[in-house]
């Protein structure tokens, strides 16, 4: 167990046996994300109540998911990379971080599109909108801090300690602008009841979850492969590799 | 105790950056009312959460200079390899930032509440919520200047960290004053400090060990 733990710790060992996850990864996050979407926008059927507006809920619901759990990975990979300083995990906080802000950006961008025909305007004070915007501030700290302080060891280290103190203050951010304002539904999906609404529609929605996923880790492989070869060049295997 | 004694020694010769940032909340708060309007009716429901987030502001403000000048001769070096605890270094320097900072505010709050035209047992619950509420201000603050400190970086750098983490604070305290004091947010208030006493000292001397090694 700890042997296979050490040799995917390792930036060469992990570089040539990740290399066969990409293509499996594109095809999935290819397939299930466009099947997905045409189950989602053209074949699911429209809100009895929200009319067509409803599809924008099946990009919306799959990044505002995601959006949380990048930061959780994040936080859980800069806790590794403090604890074992593991090259490896400091390179995932890096490659990670801007991604996250992206999905971020994407949930609140798709959040305020569906708002305004729903609510009536794109932005309101509303403690899971407010809590998300302070999770993609959360991002841009981690992001802005890496770049202050550069490519050295120290500066990630840094960033990692950002990162895990802002995981620890997630719950607290969250319970405190629940107290303060609500106006959102609750969630749609919970581990342990059966979803409200009918198969028709949580079955592309929870399709698209799952495409988002898959496309994440391509991406987030994708960036941490390049980050791998970028960091270690004056290694052997990377020269080696170039030279081929 | 002696670093205390140290840190007050060193304000007092240069009271110059605590009476600034005083200056800096005052002069906001009368910026307020010209930008607004003059009307005491429209500006009293607006002055504990006025002078609260200038209270935020100007603590980050004055974070950032709290350990460069430690940080420039030495002396935080000096403060990791010594006998001392690391936490109790970084629980001092948050106190110093609190009395530097935080307390002139908070004595100040009476007059800033009257332009604002706040009546007084307002002002009563807005100085409760900043006695409670102003030290994980700067406990926050500090293990922003530790993050921070020996970056060739703009000022906006450690707000932008920091910010995200002052939230709750914000809400409690400022839900707590506006209520009037509902025992609710004052509890979870007092046990955010509680919180924060007891935990960001030992984080910010982590990052400690990380800002002198750069």
């Amino acid at each position: 167990m700890w042997r296979w733990f050490h040799q995917w710790g390792s930036p060469k060992f992990f570089y040539h046996r990740s290399g066969v996850l990409i293509p499996v990864l594109a095809l999935a996050s290819g397939l299930i994300l466009g099947a997905g979407v045409f189950w989602g926008l053209l074949i699911a059927p429209a809100d009895y109540q929200q009319g067509e507006s409803v599809r924008i809920m099946y990009v919306h619901v799959p990044a505002a998911i995601l959006a949380q759990s990048s930061y959780a990975m994040m936080a859980v990979m800069a806790l590794i990379s403090l604890i074992w300083r593991l090259k490896i995990a400091d390179a995932a906080v890096q490659t990670v971080a801007p991604i996250g802000a992206c999905i971020t950006l994407l949930a609140l961008a798709t959040g305020s599109l569906w708002g305004k025909p729903m609510w009536g305007t794109y932005w309101v004070w509303d403690a899971r909108l407010t809590s998300t915007l302070i999770l993609f501030f959360l991002f841009a700290g981690v992001l802005a801090l890496r770049n202050a302080a550069g490519q050295s060891q120290t500066a990630g280290r840094a960033a990692s300690v950002l990162a895990v103190i802002g995981l620890l203050n997630l719950p607290i951010i969250k319970y405190s602008v629940d107290w303060w304002f609500t106006l959102h539904q609750p969630a749609s999906f919970t581990l342990t009841d059966r979803p409200a609404m009918p198969f028709s529609m949580w079955g592309p929605l929870l399709m698209m979850v799952v495409g988002f996923y898959a496309w994440f880790f391509l991406a987030w492989l994708i960036r941490l492969r390049h980050e791998l070869v970028k960091r270690e060049r004056r290694s052997d295997w990377v020269q080696q590799m170039m030279k081929q | 105790m002696m670093l205390l004694i140290r840190e007050l020694k060193i304000m007092l010769r240069s009271p110059a950056g605590a009476i600034q940032s005083l200056m800096f909340a005052v002069l906001v708060i009368a910026l307020f009312p010209l930008a607004i309007t003059p009307d005491p009716d429209q500006l009293e429901p607006l002055g504990i959460g006025l002078i609260w987030v200038v209270t935020l502001l100007s603590c980050l403000l004055a974070a950032d200079k709290s350990l460069a000048s430690d940080y420039a001769d030495g002396s935080l070096e000096q403060m990791v390899l010594s006998d001392y605890p690391l936490w109790w270094v970084c629980l001092v320097k948050s106190m110093a930032h609190w009395v530097s900072c935080a307390l002139p505010l908070l004595l100040m709050a009476p007059i800033l509440g009257g332009m604002l035209a706040m009546p007084l047992d307002r002002i009563g619950w807005l100085m409760a919520s900043l006695i409670l509420g102003s030290p994980i201000l700067s406990l926050f603050c500090i293990l922003g200047a530790m993050l921070t400190v020996g970056l060739n970086q703009s000022s906006a750098l450690l707000p932008i960290l920091i910010a995200p983490f002052l939230v709750p604070t914000l809400i409690l305290g400022t839900q707590w004053a506006t209520t009037g004091g509902e025992a609710f947010y004052g509890y979870m208030l007092a046990a955010l400090l509680c919180l924060s006493l007891v935990t960001l000292p030992f984080a910010t001397a982590v990052v400690a060990k990380i800002a002198v090694s750069r």
